[in-house]
Parts: structure tokens; sequence; C-alpha cells
């Protein structure tokens, strides 16, 4: 008897605590995913790669001479001093991070498969592309110890020239990757699976596109380390290397996953420089400076065609130097960069909430090629330069005068545009034999020293990439001091697009780059570097 | 412990075996004041371990031998020893007891037992007490009346929030509230809000951790141990009462009333008739216009004084509350019937608040050993309020003295109160912005428990109980679409068309927590010197709830309040959460000679939010009460000491602090996905450590109870020491490493402090007038002693706002109040800048004072004289700060009065520094005497590095005196109506709660009790414009007996 109750007892308990377990085991997430896939991932990586190009563009836009302060506001503070603190343009380190995070959760759930190497490609090569934007911002930043997660709480820095170098590698070797993926396919159709047009909202999976793309990324990281003494061996052996073949970004890397006219879904430039979807404003507190409206209206340079497309209510758009907080600058129109009225059909820089994000143009594909060929990077002379030049600036105007369905609106053909702009702007200096003739910076066939083809170059790009990639901007004034501030020294809104109330110890009176963020040095303390300062320190490709 | 339990048991059954040459005595049992038989009055055979109890009906039955001595013990009377008469039947009357500590408390797991058995610092309220002040709120009644007990009113409004908390903050991020338990029904502290307070019986206070071995880790705070009122047998009784309360706001921002509308420029200020600012000039009664000339071509014309316009906005609120109950009972059953509606018109213009209830608890003895009882409580309230108070409050402060406010209500109809017509170019009319923004909330509550009994024999019993705890409700809000006139837009560029452009949200909800639980109690005089009183049981709860949300914005045409009226896409959510828990627990009392306990408890719990490694812990505690005044005779002999009581214990407990689901990181759509049916998922920002075990506090407590001079002097005092270690905390983590934060278990709190408490009865006469004061003081201080591994400084944020945030910070007490300040020398003097005699603001944030108070008493008050009874109770607070964010609405607008603290002129910045030299690392400083600010107008003052973000402009101490309760009621001679047979009694009573408030000079702004963040957030200390002003409260009551 006493043994069946024990028995009983015991069989009842076991019985018990497994019906226990179960009863317990209800902590599985019904309310979000625990789990996903590569597939999954990539189009909402592709698309915010592309909110960071936005989030670059826009943050940088106070430094990099394309916006000033609004008439209506007070307390600018550290925007006009350039007194940045730690606290400042946290954002782009936190979402370059979170946006890369993505990336490698796809590169590392598929490069061990040969089959999935169009998606490992893919995401290495805009990785490559978001670390290099931060890079170009921060100089060393953890790189080969990043996103472990908790494996590794406190990363390393590395050098910013070993990043830049391993970014060359990646990119290399996904062009590579794609290469033998394309190679095998054409052997056996299908054993690399092909990237759908939906889960790649960049390029619509046309691998061709990705390599052009990549290569042009990796022209432009070579072009900036070949600035550097201490890499000339590398970047001479890297361009002896380069494969030409794949050939250069010709049309522009425009992401669109379906952007349209609701919150949260609309393209971030719109969103940003636009109107809100219930056709509010986006930006009052800032409006266009009168250093970049001087690139369209003659000022510096004469470009209705491209002004009047960008600008609201150009030539007479609200405008300012950076700094100037007196009584009369103009208040925002609220709307200074957006030509349209709330209907659809609005051309320049933001059209309309279901526009691209534009990730890099093919005007600076251009550009970087007629660098690359001016300073015998790549071969082809200056015959090739003029033509790379030209290209540049006509893929600039097509660029602005798409609209939203990127349907070109130009009443005349790019080229015929490029054509007048250069017929319009006539040289202005002191040489008297090249009175009549076109300006250098609009013109390179009329430049005569490389110097001034570099200041072609570099000046038509800044134009170019104003309000699409205003940090590239910024990065190569940095890099090249063009376009050009006054020789004189002069502070007119004209001469320079510093702040008027400019703090910086810099010849240049501009920020020479910002400071690491304030959490790398709550949580990271170890590693920063020391001895950052906003106007002493240089990223490692700035010379001067 | 498991084995001690075994080992006891089979002890019991051992000694109930034996048995011994008896015969059979009878008799029943009653209490002395009522004549009402009591069951379950122990008696045993005297130098035996023989007993019995009474039955239901009193009687009972017991072998004795003859000549035996029978002992009658019973919980609240006292003790008789009684000789078994040659007839072997006896009648026994019980006197109550005197003495507070043979008082019977209903505490955790719905045990009785004597305050003298109680180890552990407990407050036992009575009715009487609690409803006093009429308060409709329990949780704000029992507000300074309680030692260790801190009640919080955070907001304003109807029906406000309230935060409990006993003995500090302990979880740096989790939940540190109270628990409540309503009948044995563990209940959401909302419930507190939404009980009547007319059928508590009792609350029990139990300080410290005492309940988590009966209600598992949840009370691990403390515990509110609520017993509403029930039948009883013989008296029937029908209670019918109205109350009628009127508020009104006590306590706004102090506004000055010199200056009008306008920005400056500083030396001439001029006069804007459609300003906000009021950085104007003086007024001077003078005719001037305001706003712009409406569509009709009509303007206004005011005097330029000053008026009380703003302070008049606030509505006088009104309650009318309506309460029946019905009771009665018979020798097997008993029920209690109430119901209660109470209907409040807030100080809110517009806010409206209903509730309604309806309890129904019952009773009824199958057999005689065999009890069934029935809890049931319905509760349903309606809100109807603005959603935009805070826009409308700071709408309020954008108004010019001078300006006519509140002809501005009827905004369709009247041109100048329409948005369209409005003077203001800035800011909107109040009036508008409350009819504009609006929600309908709707809660319902059902509770109750069935619970059966059963004495298989008279020593143990066997309960069954299931309880049921479960709310749903819903919600409407929107903000209704308006479209600016064109010739409005075209006058006024900050007039935008498309501004208002209308949003509705929609959500609804249930929580339903179901809890069977079993008990079984074996209560036994072992012998002559021993007791024991052992509870086994086991419980399980599930937690299940799901809330559902859908909004849109973008009206397609206003005042059609659905989600689908709008031009965007609808957006839902959903999110579902479901916990489970298992426990097993022991409890053990053993008693000894009457004068010592001790008391052990046990319980392991499994949890469903934890890893199943992890999910299972067990926490211990024990205690012991020894009284000392019965242990030595001599010391009640005295006459001086009736009680004297030692107590002490010691407990561990686990506090799970995370939800379900917590354990594994997420993905989530984001950057727009998904878009035309394509998916794409991120990786969340916050890694999880996979083996989060629960926090753990440690704490002891000791202390001693006292009644002096027939109990006209009673106190007690206990100090207590908490430890909690394994907080679970997100740590904050570099975005290099891919994720923006880290949950693991980490960090550690101390709290201690004391808890005190004194009551005497100066008078008490043979006529029946007695009067008694009583105190409570309770002291608790807090300390972050770590928070990251590794770390030596760290820093947790709980919250911020604007240019402040209450912290945890490492070493310090917890919460901290951190923000910006002046620039300072060493020597604490603020640096002005030599040219313009500004000073500046400092980037990174200083430590500006705790938020918690360190002290706190209770004073209370009360005279009673035959049917009259006049009660008060004060509270006062002190030692922390709070932060008021209301910037905008105070100095930006140049309605706060400290904008005048100068007279708008040009002034020298007090205590301050210019620098006269030196070098930058070692700069020389020089007091400031002459050099002013080049303004003391709009640039000085909304200027952020001068004043508006300079937290510690905004931080004053929260200190305050306050008038909580003042009541007095009187019961009608019974001779008034003695004709009409049905009345058997009737009171008046007039009552008025936070009668006065000393705060301060530095507070100018609001109640410090308020909380900027909801109740549920540990980050105390900032408040602001989004409550409602305080209020105060008088009423009236008429309750009639039947």
């Amino acid at each position: 008897m006493k043994k069946i109750i024990y028995f009983l007892l015991i069989g009842t308990f076991v019985a018990g605590m497994s019906s226990c377990k179960k009863f317990l085991d209800i902590n599985e997430n019904p309310n979000s995913a625990t789990s996903t896939t590569p597939e999954l991932v990539l189009p909402q990586a592709i698309v915010g790669s592309a909110t960071l190009a936005n989030t670059f563009n826009i943050n940088m836009a106070d430094l990099g001479g394309q916006q000033a302060n609004a008439g209506g506001f007070g307390g600018f503070g550290s925007v006009v001093t350039y007194e940045y603190t730690t606290a400042s343009f946290t954002g782009l380190w936190s979402s370059t991070m979170n946006v890369n995070m993505d990336l490698k959760y796809v590169v590392d759930q598929t490069i061990e498969e040969p089959r999935l190497a169009f998606y490992a490609s893919t995401a290495r090569i805009l990785k490559a592309l978001n670390f290099a934007r931060l890079v170009d911002q921060y100089n060393d930043i953890p790189y080969s110890e990043a996103l472990q997660g908790t494996d590794n709480l406190t990363p390393a820095y590395d050098e910013a020239e070993d990043v830049y170098m391993d970014l060359v590698k990646e990119l290399t070797e996904s062009i590579e990757a794609i290469q033998a993926g394309q190679a095998a396919n054409a052997e056996t159709a299908g054993v690399v699976s092909s990237v759908s047009a939906a889960t790649d909202p960049l390029f619509g999976g046309n691998m061709d596109q990705w390599k052009r793309f990549a290569n042009t990324i990796k022209l432009r990281l070579l072009i900036k380390m070949a600035g550097v003494d201490a890499l000339q061996s590398y970047t001479t052996e890297q361009f002896a290397s380069f494969d030409t073949s794949v050939g250069f970004l010709t049309e522009d890397a425009l992401v669109n996953p379906g952007y349209s006219k609701e919150a949260g879904k609309q393209a971030p430039i719109f969103a940003s420089r636009g109107r809100t979807v219930t056709d509010a404003n986006t930006q009052t507190s800032r409006i266009p400076s009168k250093w970049m409206i001087g690139f369209y209206d003659g000022s510096i340079l004469d470009d209705d065609a491209r002004g009047s497309v960008i600008y609201h209510n150009y030539p007479n758009t609200p405008s300012n130097q950076l700094g100037d907080e007196s009584a009369g600058v103009p208040q925002s129109s609220g709307r200074d960069w957006y030509r349209g009225t709330n209907v659809e059909g609005a051309l320049g820089v933001a059209k309309w909430h279901t526009q691209s994000q534009p990730i890099m143009l093919a005007a600076e594909s251009y550009f970087l090629q007629a660098e690359a060929l001016v300073r015998g990077y790549l071969s082809g002379g200056s015959t090739a330069a003029v033509t790379a030049f030209d290209s540049g600036i006509e893929a600039s105007y097509r660029y602005l005068y798409l609209d939203a369905n990127e349907v070109y609106q130009g009443e005349e053909s790019p080229e015929a545009m490029r054509e007048e702009y250069q017929a319009a702007n006539l040289y202005e200096g002191e040489d008297e034999s090249r009175e009549g003739q076109t300006s250098h910076l609009v013109d390179l066939g009329s430049a005569i020293s490389d110097a001034e083809r570099i200041e072609g170059i570099i000046t038509q790009k800044y134009i170019a990439l104003n309000f699409v990639n205003n940090d590239e901007a910024y990065n190569e004034f940095r890099r090249t001091g063009y376009p050009k501030f006054d020789e004189e020294g002069g502070t007119g809104p004209y001469d320079t697009f510093a702040s008027a109330k400019s703090r910086s110890t810099r010849a240049d009176r501009i920020v020479g780059r910002i400071l690491y963020p304030n959490f790398e040095y709550a949580q990271n303390g170890a590693n920063v570097p020391s001895d950052i300062t906003l106007f002493g320190s240089r990223i490692f490709w700035e010379i001067n | 412990m498991k084995k001690l339990l075994l080992s006891l048991f089979v002890l019991v059954f051992v000694a109930a075996a034996a048995t011994a040459q008896t015969r059979t005595v009878t008799g029943t049992v009653t209490g002395q004041s009522d004549g009402l038989s009591l069951p379950g009055v122990s008696i045993q055979v005297k130098g035996t371990s023989d007993g019995t109890s009474t039955d239901n009906n009193g009687r009972f039955s017991i072998q004795a031998p003859a000549g035996a001595t029978l002992v009658f013990t019973y919980i609240g009377f006292e003790t008789r020893e009684l000789a078994v008469p040659a007839s072997g039947s006896m009648t026994v009357v019980l006197a109550e007891s005197a003495q507070s500590l043979d008082d019977v408390v209903i505490t955790a797991g719905g045990v009785s037992i004597q305050q003298r058995q109680q180890g552990n610092q407990a407050t036992n309220v009575t009715a009487e007490t609690l409803t006093q002040g009429k308060s409709f709120n329990v949780a704000q009644s029992l507000s300074g009346k309680v030692a260790g007990l801190q009640v919080n009113a955070v907001g304003g409004g109807v029906n406000p929030e309230i935060r409990l908390v006993l003995r500090g903050n302990r979880s740096l991020l989790g939940n540190n509230q109270a628990l409540v338990v309503v009948d044995n029904v563990i209940v959401p502290t909302s419930v507190l809000g939404n009980l009547n307070p007319e059928d508590i019986e009792s609350v029990n206070v139990l300080n410290g951790a005492g309940a988590a071995s009966l209600y598992g880790s949840d009370a691990s705070n403390g515990a509110l141990i609520i017993t509403t009122k029930r039948g009883k047998e013989g008296v029937s009784r029908i209670t019918v009462s109205n109350t009628s309360t009127f508020e009104n706001a006590s306590f706004l921002p102090k506004l000055q009333k010199r200056f009008g509308s306008g920005t400056g420029p500083d030396a001439v200020p001029t006069y804007t008739p459609y300003e906000n600012q009021q950085y104007g000039p003086a007024f001077d009664g003078s005719m001037v216009t305001i706003g712009k000339p409406t569509e009709n071509g009509n303007i206004q014309t005011i005097p330029y004084s000053p008026t009380d316009e703003r302070d008049q906005f606030w509505d006088n609120g009104y309650t009318n509350q309506t309460d029946l109950s019905i009771s009665s009972g018979d020798e097997k059953s008993s029920y209690y019937l109430s119901a209660q509606y109470l209907e409040n018109t807030g100080t809110v213009p517009g806010d409206k608040y209903n509730r309604f209830s309806m309890r129904l608890n019952a009773d009824r003895n199958i057999t005689d050993n065999f009890t069934v009882s029935f809890n049931s409580n319905y509760t349903q309230n309606r809100y109807d309020r603005s959603n935009a108070m805070e826009v409308a409050f700071n709408d309020v402060l954008q108004s010019p003295a001078h300006i006519p406010l509140t002809r501005y209500k009827d905004w369709r109809n009247d041109e100048f109160a329409n948005p369209n017509g409005y003077y203001n170019e800035y800011y909107d009319n109040p009036y508008f912005t409350l009819d504009n923004n609006r929600e309908l909330v709707r809660n319902d509550y059902l509770t109750g428990s069935t619970q059966f009994k059963w004495f298989p024999i008279e020593k143990l019993s066997l309960l069954f109980r299931v309880s049921l705890a479960a709310r749903n409700g819903s919600s409407k809000s929107w903000s209704n679409r308006f479209d600016f006139s064109e010739y409005t837009s075209g006058i006024s560029s900050s007039k935008e068309q498309g501004e208002y452009p209308g949003s509705v949200a929609d959500g609804s909800f249930f929580e339903t927590q179901i809890n069977p639980e079993f008990q079984a109690q074996f209560k036994d005089q072992l012998s002559e010197d021993f007791s024991i009183d052992a509870i086994l049981g086991g419980s399980l709860r599930d937690n299940n709830a799901k809330y559902l949300n859908a909004s849109s914005f973008g009206m397609a045409q206003p005042d059609l309040f659905n989600i689908s009226n709008t031009t965007q896409r609808t957006q839902g959510g959903e999110s579902i959460e479901r916990v489970r828990q298992i426990g097993i627990y022991g409890d053990v009392r053993i008693g000894f000679r009457n004068y010592l306990y001790l008391h052990m408890t046990g319980r392991n719990d499994w949890r469903s939010q934890l890893s199943v490694e992890n999910r299972s812990f067990f926490y211990p505690s024990a205690d012991v009460s020894f009284i000392l005044s019965d242990a030595v005779p001599t010391i009640k002999e005295s006459g001086v000491i009736d009680v004297l009581k030692f107590r002490g214990g010691v407990s561990k407990v686990g506090l799970v602090n995370i939800g379900p689901y917590a354990l594994l990181a997420t993905f989530g759509q984001t950057n727009g996905f998904p878009y035309n049916g394509v998916i794409g998922y991120s990786i969340g920002d916050r890694a999880v450590a996979p083996n989060i075990n629960p926090e753990i506090t440690n704490s002891m407590e000791g202390g001693f109870d006292f009644e002096l001079l027939q109990s006209r002097v009673v106190g007690s005092f206990t100090a207590y020491k908490s430890t909690t270690t394994d907080q679970t905390l997100p740590v904050q983590v570099t975005s290099s490493t891919g994720y923006t934060s880290f949950l693991t278990n980490t960090g550690e709190v101390t709290n201690n402090g004391f808890e005190t408490m004194l009551r005497l009865t100066p008078i008490r006469t043979d006529a029946g007038l007695e009067v008694t004061v009583g105190a409570n003081y309770t002291y608790n201080d807090n300390k972050v002693v770590s928070l990251f591994e590794g770390q030596e400084e760290g820093e947790l944020t709980l919250g911020t706002w604007g240019a402040a945030g209450v912290y945890a910070v490492t070493g310090e007490a917890f919460p901290m109040l951190k923000g910006t300040r002046y620039q300072r020398d060493d020597q604490d003097r603020i640096i002005v800048n030599p040219s313009t005699g500004f000073p500046t603001v400092t980037t990174e944030y200083y430590q500006l004072g705790r938020t918690e108070p360190p002290h706190r008493l209770g004073l209370d008050g009360i005279l009673s004289y035959k049917g009259l009874r006049f009660a008060t109770t004060w509270e006062y607070r002190s030692g922390h700060s709070m932060f008021n964010q209301s910037t905008t609405g105070l100095d930006f607008s140049g309605a706060g009065i400290k904008s005048t603290f100068f007279n708008r002129e040009r002034f020298v910045i007090p205590n301050s520094v210019v620098r006269t030299g030196g070098t930058d690392e070692a700069p020389v400083y020089t007091e400031n005497t002459n050099i002013t600010t080049y303004t003391g107008g709009v640039d000085f003052w909304t200027n952020g590095p001068s004043n508006t973000g300079v937290a510690e402009n905004y931080v004053y101490s929260a200190a305050y005196w306050r008038l909580r309760e003042a009541s007095i009621s009187y019961d009608l001679p019974s001779r008034l109506f003695e004709d009409m047979g049905y009345v058997k009694g009737v009171r008046v009573s007039l009552q008025g709660r936070n009668l006065l408030l000393w705060t301060p000079k530095t507070n100018l702004y609001t109640d410090p009790e308020y909380s900027a963040f909801a109740a549920t957030s540990n980050a105390i200390g900032i408040s602001g414009l989004n409550d409602a002003p305080p209020a105060r409260y008088f009423g009236f009551t008429l309750s009639v007996n039947l």
C-alpha cells in the first residue's frame, strides 16, 4: 500500500513537472520576428543605405556650404560658431553602424554559399560605401572589430588608411565574385541565384550595374588615397591592376522601393526638403546659402538652367550667409528646395514624395574618371578627360531635369544645356589673352594647367552634388580646396562658405572634422583616439 | 525547510491521536458586546495538548477529564480559563481585548492573525479612517496615514494616476510599486482608483516583502492587503448615502501682471496687438486693439490693464457620488451587496468622468465543515477629456494678462474666438485646443474569486480558490480637421493652410489574469507552550493580454471621427503578452506561550518569461515577534507599560523585471517597409544576455511596538535595510557593436531607513470625549552602489526633458536630477561676460538634487464626542528637488513672474564674477558689482544660455506642508427619527481634501508631487504643463442607515 502511494505520488509529481514545463513554455514571441533570412533583410538594408546617404547629405549641409541659418530663428549656437560637441552629428555614426549591421548579417549568412554570391556581393559593396562615408567624416573608426554584438562590446579602432585598403579589397573581391557567378551561370543557368528586382531597389538585380557601381566606389577611394604620399606605392599598384573593362556608373544610382506620399514611406530627400505627407513645411530654420546660389545666379557662375529647377522662386529664393543673424535675414518660405506646388511634376533635388533617392550620381562617376584621367591614374589622356568632364555636367543636368518618375523633362537636351552653360561663363581672370574664352570652371578644354583642370572638375562636382551628396562635396573641398575661396581671404558671402561667426582656427575658417560621438567616449572610451579637435585634426586624405 | 515542515506535520498528527480517560463536555461561546456566537474559538484542556474549536454556531464538544480546566482563546478577545462544571455543559462569554496587540488583521493569503504574531512592520487602516475624507480614490485616502507608505498623485485632472511606494525605490527600471491585493485577488494598481472606498473593511499595509511567500515575487515591494466588507450574522443593514464634492484649482503657476504684449526691442518695448510674448510696455490702462481685423472688418479694443482671466480659465469641478449597500446574514449565509455611481466634471473645461461599480460578496456554510465564499466586483469608468490639455495650458500662458481669455469659449460662433479671428498670431485659443483634441476612454474591470474551504478535521483546513482579475477597454482619440480661411492665411503667415489635417486613433485591449490556488492550513495548540500555524500551498497564475490600435491622419472631412475617414493609409498595431507562473510555498508560524512567535516562509517560483535554466528560483524569509510585556509579567504589572513587543525579520525575494519575449533579439521592419508587398527586416537595437536572472532583494528589518498608560500612548519604531542586486538593465553600448543596448543583470541599489509612529490619547473622558493625535515619520535613504560591471562611474537615464533629466548615478541617491547650470568659477560664482553681463550655460549636466523625499511626516488628529467626529491629516515632505519644464509657457512667453524679478531692467547677475586676468588654464575672477546685463528684457529671459536653457533656473525645493484632509461628521441623535421606524441612523459630514499647501518660495510652478512621467515610471522629479493644476476639494455627505 505504502509503495503504491509512493509510486502514485512520484508519478503525479513527474507528470506534474512535465505539464508544468508545457504550461510555462509560452515565451515564443507572437509580436515580432525572432529570425529572418538574407532575402528579407537585403531590401531594407539597401533602402537603409539610401536613407543614410541622405542623412549625411542633410547633416553636412551647414558645414559644406550649401545652406545657412534662416531669419526668424535664434539660438543657432554651434551651427554658426562651428563649436560642435561630441553630441553633434552622433546620428551619422549610429545610423551607419545600424545599416551596416544589417548588411553584415546578409554577408555573414551568404558568404559561404557560392549559390548566394550575388547577395553577398551586393551587401559587401554597400557596406564598403557606407563605411567609407564614415571614414570620410571621422577618419579612424572601429572596423575589423566592429559589429560583433556582445562578443566585443568595446571594439578597437582601425586606422583610416587600413580601413580604406580593406574596403578596396572588399570591392575588388565583390566584383570578382559577381564575375565568377555570372560565368558559372553562363555555364549552367541558375547555379547562382539571381537577386530579384523587388529585392534590389537599387539596380533591380542587374549585376553588371553593381559591378560598375563597385568599380566607381573603388575609384573614389583610390583617388582619395592617391594624394597621400605614404600610400603612393599602394595606389600605383592598385591602379595598375584596375579592371576598367568592368566600366563605371553611367546612370545615376537611385534607390526606389516604391516611395509614396505616406508617413515614413517618402523618399528621404523629399521628406527632408520637400513637403510632409499633409503638404506642410519640412524645414524653416534653414535657407539656401548665398554662396551656393552664387553658382547659379551669376554671382560666381551663371547657370539659371539648374538654379531654376532646384530652388523655389529662383532667383528670388531667400538666402543668407551662414552666421549672419542680423534682423534683415529673410525667413524661409518653408519650401526653398522644392519648386512645386504640392502637386507632382517638380524637378530639381526635391521632386516629389515618390522620387528615387540618389546614392551616387553618374555625374560623380564622370568627374572621378575625369580626375583620374587628368592625374594619369587611368589611361586615356586629356581628350578623354574633357569628354568625361562634359559628360559629368550633362549627367548633372539630366538628373535635375528628371521628374519623380525619372522622365526627362528638359526642353533642351542635357548636351545643349551644357553647351549654353559653357558659352555663358567666360574667363574672368587677369590674363588678357584668355579674355572671351570660356571659364576653366565650366570647360576643361579651356584650362591651361592640371591645377585648373582639377579645379574645374571639383567645382563642377561640388555644383552637381548640391543637396544630393553635400557630404561628398564638403569632403572634396577639404581634399582639394575647390571650389576656391577668395584668395585675399575675403569673408563675404561669395568669397567663402565659412560661417561669418566661425571660431575655426584654420586658414579657410571651416570645420576640419567633426568629433567622435559622445557614446563612443562613454562606452568605448579606452579605444577612442585622443587629441581629436574640430579645427586641428584632419581626415587622412586632407593633405593641405 | 521542507524537512522541517514534514516533521512538524508528523508531530501534529501523533499528538492528535493521543487519547486519555475522559468525559464529554459541550457548550457555546459568545462575544460579550453583541452576544453573538463565536465560531473558531480555540479550546484547550489546560496542561495537555488536547483541544478543539467551536463550530460555525459557536458550539463545541470536547473530551476532558473531570476537574480539568479549559482555556478559551480567540483572536481579538481576552483569553479565559474555566473549570469544567459537573454538568458537563458550559456557556462561555469572551470579552473583546482592549489591546491592539490582540486586534485581528487579515494579512497575506487571507490569513487572520493577531498583531502580536506579526514579526514585520505592518499598519492596519480601518474603514473609518480610510473614508473620512471621502476621497474617491482609495490610494489617495491612504496618504499620510501609514508610516513608510509614499502616495504620490502624479497628475491632476479627473481620476489622476497614483504612485504607491513602500521603503523607497529598489529597482532602477523595474516596478517599485506596492502589490495590491483585494480579497486575495492580485489586481493591477489601477484598480485602486476604481475601487469603491465604501466597500472596504480594512487595508493592511505590509511594508516589507513579507507577503512575497504567499503572493509571489510581485509582492517584493510590499503589499496592500485590502479586505472588503461582508455580511454579518444576524445583522441586516441598508446604507444609502450621497456625497457632493466641489473642486477648484488651488495652485497655479505664478504669473506676472505688469507687462503686456510685445517682444522688444528691449530698450523701448513696443506693443504688438497680436503677440503672444509678454515683453511689451507696462500696463497703463489705455485702450488698445488686439489681434488683426477679422474678415468682416471687426477688431477688438480693450483696456491695457491686467486681469485674472488666465486663472479663471480653470473651471470649478463637481463630483456627485451616490452609494447604496445592503448586507445581511444568518447562521448559514451572509451577503454584502453594494453599488456606487460617481460623476465628475473636472477643472479642465469640458473634461468629464464617471464611474459605476457593483460588488457582491457572499458566504455560505454548506455543512458544518465546508464553506463557500464568493466575491465579485465590477467597475466601469468612462472618460471624456481633452488629450491636448498640456497644449491648452501653454496656450493660456501665451496669453498676455490684459486678454479677456474667458470670453473666447464659443469659438464656433464668436468671430474673435474662432481660429480665423483669434487675436493671437502664434498660439491657439485654448478653448479651441481643448475642443478640437479629445479622447473617449472606456475601462471595464471585473475582479472576483470563488473559494471552497473544507475542514476534514478541525485543525486542518483545505482551501481551493480561483480568482479572476480582468480588464478590458477601448479608446478613441482625435484631433479634428480645421482649415483656415484664405483671408486668414493671407494676413498671417503662421496660420498656414493644412496646419490641422486632423487625425483619429482607436485602441482596444483586454487583460485577464486567472489564478487558481490551493492552500492547506494546519493550526493547533501543540502543547501548553507551543502552538503552530502552518500553511502549505501552490498557485498558478496566467496573465493574458492583447492590445490593438489603429490610427490614421489627414481627415477627409471634419467632425467624422472614424479611422477610415482619412486621406492617409490607416496604420495598425498589435501586441500580445502572455506570462505564466507557478509557485509552491510553505509558511509556518510557531508560537511559544503567546509571547514568542517564529515565522518562516519559503517559496519557489517558476516564471515563463525566463529561460528554462533560470526560470526556477527560491526565496525564503523568517521573522520573530517577542512580546516582552507578556513574557515578563512585572512589566505589565507596573501599570505604565501595557505592551512592549520586539520584532525582526530577514527576507530574500526575486523580482522578474522583464516582460515576456525579451530573451531573443527581434527583427522589425524599418525604413518604411513593407513597400508594395516587399518585406524588409532590420536587426533590432537591443542585444540580450541569454541568462537573465531575477533581480534579488535581500532585506532585514527590526523594531518594536509599545503601548503605555492604558493604551493612551501607542508607538512603534522599525529600522530596515535592503540590498537589491542583479538589476535587469539595458546597458548602453556603443552602436559600433551593432546594437545600442545590451540587456543583462548588473547593478546594485541599497535602501535603508526607519519608520516610526506615535499616537497619543491625551483626553478620554467618561462622558465620551476622546482626543487622539498621531504622527508617523519615515526616513528613507537610498544609494546606487554600482551600475555596470567593471565601471566605477556609471549613469542610467530614466527620463529626460529639455535641459534636465532623471538618472541613476553610481554612488548617489536614486533617482537623481541632473541638468545644465551656469558656468561658475571654483567658488561657485556665476561667470558673466564682461561686455554683455550675460552668464552662459554649461554643456555638461550637473547633479541638481535627489527627487524622492528622504523625510516624510504624517500627522493626524481625531476628536470624537458622542456622535461628533472631527479628523484631520497633515503631511510634510522635504529634502528633495524637482525640475519644471514649462519654460516655454513661463519665460519664453514672459508670463512667468520670474521675468519681472528685476523689473525688466538691466541688472547685475547676483553672485557673479568677471574674468580679470590669468591664463585660460588658471583664470582670475573678480566679483561683479557693476556690469549689468545689456538687457533685462526679452533677450535675457528667452535666451537659452542666459535663462531658458539653464536647468538649475527651474529646479526648486519640492518640500511641502499640506493639510491633506479635514472632516467633521455628526451622527444625528436617534430621537430625531425614532418615529420613523425604518431609519436606524443618519450621519451628516463635511470634508475637505488638499485644503492647504505650503511650499517654499522657489516653487513657482505646481504641486511638487506631480510627475511628467507615468506613475509606473521611476523617473520621478520632473513636472510640467502636462498635468492640470492641482485642486482643492470640499464636500458634504448625507448617509442614512435603514
